[in-house]
């Protein structure tokens, strides 16, 4: 459970755990604080409108915009056999924006995370892609607990197209695509993979909510994903 | 005004209509290789669409020039004809130019690098910089002092080129060395650990941490850790240190070079003697 995702008027304090979110309004405009632990951003923000909205975002931005794929790597195999279809559940990490309601609400002028943050490369040297790294376990139900200001919930449809068991370590996504949902007490998400050949699966999210009355994050990298020609579907060709 | 003959038959209104010509073909050249620009730009990559736009712009001069010549009566065949002499004083004099040229058509077709690219061009003692510009004569550069280089492409085409970007990631390496008297498997877990917290080090492939060898005042750990090849050289420069007080915090220290010295016969030495 958590306040802080939605639209707030200065001022405001949040506290959770090593996180602590403040504005206050000064004469002209209104002053931003954010910390983390013992670090702590500053900034002073002068606009007509005085609401700020706060929500997760698409793990791409820190610690560096490298990339535009996540790689969600199971911990367990999942073994999935021929025609079948098999709905898991499972986490991917989050980070948080905010946003002034006004001008440009599609540029954050704060971005952070309390995720681990890792990269790693998928497929060979030469050919392959750098993608943001997550480790999750998979579930057959929503995972509770789950802390929403630091990982969210992804339901995770995999349909094997097959004509043979296929085992399943690892799925990439272009996160450019990504559907993020949140409410107070979690953040969520719909992908699906269609496995179809030896070495070659698909795969995408869905725009739909993981439960009903979830309030649909801002997409920051909706102008990027509109320049790509043929959506943002991943075609996995290194291994699945 | 305009029937007042020139030279030959070549008249002011000749000059005028090729003038006009040349400037007609120019503009529809500049506007061709722009239209094109706009409609390849999220299909092409940037250098390969400088090369296809400039390569359509020398087409429309060309033709320009082709249309313009007979106009001014100077005729192609009369060159080839009288172009003996004239042709090898030209070809002696162009060599390097065409020599170049040609280079640079087939660096344009062979890409070694492209632009924005980290380079190193001629072997060891080569120029290492970010690559600007890929022109049909020559390769211009910047180096990481900011210096701008132009290398002719008969030099780039000929000679060693490394590409520090071509792959997407690659592997940098320390030497650690630690006391004998120190854990090298704890020592060996601090590193994996530190380089597991470093976002930009890679899961995969994985860092290796391992015993490269037993040296004589020290045991010297390897550590190869992999980066995208655009962050690679932020995480060397941070990471080492890192490694060190890491070490340091945990009690295990990197050694200074020891000697052992064997006297043959036994030193006596007074305690008075020390002062």
């Amino acid at each position: 459970m958590t306040d802080i995702y939605g639209t707030h008027v200065p001022p405001f304090e949040f506290s959770e755990g090593e996180l602590t979110l403040k504005s206050t309004v000064e004469e002209e405009g209104i002053n931003y604080i954010r910390e983390i632990g013992d670090k702590t951003v500053e900034k002073s923000l002068f606009s007509s409108e005085q609401k700020v909205t706060i929500q997760p975002v698409e793990p791409l931005n820190l610690p560096k915009e490298l990339t535009s794929s996540l790689l969600i790597d199971f911990e367990n195999p999942i073994v999935i056999d021929s025609g079948m279809k098999k709905d898991i559940f499972a986490t991917f990490p989050i980070e948080i924006a905010v946003f002034l309601e006004s001008g440009s609400p599609e540029k954050p002028f704060d971005i952070f995370t309390l995720a681990k943050q890792k990269y790693t490369l998928y497929g060979d040297v030469k050919t392959g892609t750098i993608c943001k790294y997550w480790a999750t376990q998979q579930n057959a139900n929503p995972p509770e607990e789950l802390d929403p200001l630091i990982e969210g919930i992804m339901a995770l449809s995999i349909i094997n197209r097959t004509k043979e068991w296929k085992e399943v370590t690892k799925v990439v996504f272009d996160a450019y695509g990504m559907k993020i949902y949140y409410d107070d007490e979690k953040v969520g998400m719909k992908g699906v993979m269609f496995i179809k050949e030896e070495d070659l699966s698909e795969t995408g999210f869905s725009n739909k909510p993981l439960v009903e009355n979830m309030t649909k994050a801002r997409e920051i990298y909706r102008k990027k994903k509109s320049a790509i020609k043929g959506g943002t579907k991943f075609v996995m060709e290194s291994g699945i | 005004m305009l029937d007042r003959v020139l030279y030959g038959s070549v008249t002011v209104l000749n000059l005028l209509t090729s003038i006009i010509i040349l400037f007609v073909t120019v503009i529809i050249g500049k506007a061709v290789s722009l239209q094109i620009r706009h409609s390849l730009k999220d299909k092409v990559s940037k250098d390969r669409l400088n090369t296809i736009s400039k390569f359509v712009y020398f087409l429309f001069l060309i033709v320009g020039f082709l249309i313009v010549l007979p106009i001014l009566e100077f005729r192609i065949s009369g060159f080839l004809v009288a172009g003996g002499i004239l042709g090898i004083i030209i070809g002696f004099a162009s060599q390097s130019i065409v020599t170049n040229f040609i280079s640079g058509f087939f660096l344009t077709f062979e890409r070694p690098f492209k632009v924005d690219d980290v380079v190193k061009l001629g072997g060891e003692d080569g120029i290492l910089g970010v690559v600007e510009d890929i022109k049909i004569i020559s390769t211009t550069m910047r180096t990481f002092e900011g210096v701008y280089v132009r290398v002719p492409n008969e030099k780039v085409f000929t000679g060693n080129i490394v590409n520090f970007l071509e792959n997407v990631a690659r592997r940098f390496e320390y030497d650690v060395g630690i006391r004998y008297k120190d854990d090298a498997d704890e020592a060996m877990k601090i590193i994996r650990e530190l380089i597991e917290e470093q976002p930009i080090a890679l899961k995969n492939p994985e860092p290796q941490v391992f015993v490269e060898s037993l040296g004589s005042s020290a045991v010297e750990l390897k550590v190869r850790v992999w980066a995208p090849s655009t962050e690679w050289f932020p995480l060397r420069m941070e990471l080492l240190w890192k490694i060190k007080k890491k070490l340091e915090e945990n009690g295990i220290q990197v050694p200074f070079n020891q000697q052992e010295v064997w006297f043959k016969n036994a030193l006596h030495m007074d305690e008075n003697e020390i002062s």
